[in-house]
């Protein structure tokens, strides 16, 4: 247990909230996110699910909350101006999440610790990571470099997706598990289904194609 | 004791109606008759036991008909009811959206064409928004934040 909770799910159903119109919940929700969730807790996170439920629920409640602001709208008092609560959390959560890229090869760890930054292999497979977990922090990354201008996470998760190219995936199918540390793949087993799937949809948009390597073109 | 009945004073003159409403107490010795009458079973003039009731006595025999057409009734107003709830004519009109092909009964030309799409689609999605706060209810009562 955390000592002061995570509060997955409180983040996981802010844009739900919205997308209900939902305004007391989400004003509830919100005073949460203010006063009580913190990063700063020694506490082992897993690198892939902290991304896409945690950082991707703060980024989606803040594109949700700045694109459409008549969606659950919260009274202006509660909100002090140039308040940027939403992308404030997410940016202090991804700068401990970059600590999971920080292996020799580039590729994720599979989980990191919160307090330190430091990544922790897995405690199975190897200590290798999912391949789908690694090549699957493309969206959440790559729209925080979008919105904050800061490249390094742009490149953080596009330096995965080279490193995969780079072992050379025959007929387009890679194994399920991949090291940190080498960034080569381990066993040969392939599956489009878990450890697997989101690879390959990482590539049904093609803003997200490996490819497409700086924000700024 | 006297056994005998001791009619009223003046009873004489009704001593014939007394003696048509007894009319074994003038025959004591024939008690000894009546078991022996009973067990060997020739009296034809007592009452039968209750395992001498002839097997084809009906006790509907006096209103078989009555009893018999009202269960006949019961049974095909519940199939009746059973083939409306089939066919859906207790549902709302609003239900029927998504099915066309149903009796011309079961909606007017006037309904349909009064059905409101969104409306529909409206009240759909406050369905799914009340079930939503009925859980996000219990989650801020009971585990609020505190889920890892």
């Amino acid at each position: 247990m955390v000592p002061n909770g995570m509060g997955w799910i409180i983040i996981d159903a802010l844009d739900t909230m919205m997308l209900m119109n939902l305004t007391t919940e989400l004003s509830h929700a919100r005073d949460w996110v203010a006063t009580n969730l913190t990063f700063e807790q020694d506490h082992d996170v897993n690198t892939f699910e902290t991304t896409i439920r945690m950082l991707g629920g703060l980024l989606s409640a803040h594109y949700l909350s700045t694109e459409f602001p008549n969606l659950a709208p919260l009274p202006a008092a509660d909100v002090p101006a140039g308040e940027d609560l939403y992308l404030e959390k997410a940016t202090d959560l991804a700068d401990r999440l970059l600590g999971a890229y920080e292996s020799s090869s580039g590729v994720p760890f599979a989980s990191i610790n919160l307090k330190t930054t430091k990544g922790i292999p897995s405690h199975d497979d190897g200590g290798a990571s999912s391949t789908a977990e690694a090549t699957s922090l493309q969206l959440e990354m790559k729209y925080l470099a979008k919105l904050t201008g800061e490249t390094h996470y742009w490149e953080a998760a596009e330096k995965v997706m080279q490193v995969v190219d780079d072992n050379g995936a025959r007929d387009g199918l890679l194994p399920i598990f991949i090291y940190a540390d080498q960034g080569n793949f381990r066993g040969e087993q392939i599956r489009l289904g878990s450890r697997g799937d989101s690879y390959y949809g990482t590539f049904s948009s093609p803003k997200m194609s490996p490819t497409t390597s700086n924000p700024h073109t | 004791m006297s056994y005998a009945y001791v009619p009223p004073s003046g009873a004489t003159s009704d001593q014939s109606t007394w003696q048509h409403r007894k009319p074994n107490t003038g025959s004591q010795s024939s008690v000894a008759d009546k078991i022996n009458s009973i067990i060997s079973g020739k009296d034809n003039n007592g009452l039968p036991m209750y395992k001498d009731k002839p097997y084809n006595y009906s006790p509907t025999a006096k209103k078989p008909a009555f009893y018999r057409q009202r269960r006949l009734m019961l049974g095909l107003f519940t199939l009746l009811l059973w083939i409306l709830y089939w066919t859906g004519a207790f549902s709302k009109h609003e239900e029927h959206l998504d099915h066309p092909n149903k009796p011309w009964w079961a909606e007017s030309k006037a309904t349909r064409s009064s059905r409101d799409t969104a409306q529909l689609w409206s009240e759909r999605r406050d369905k799914v928004k009340d079930a939503y706060r009925i859980s996000w209810k219990a989650y801020e009562e009971h585990a609020w934040g505190r889920i890892v």
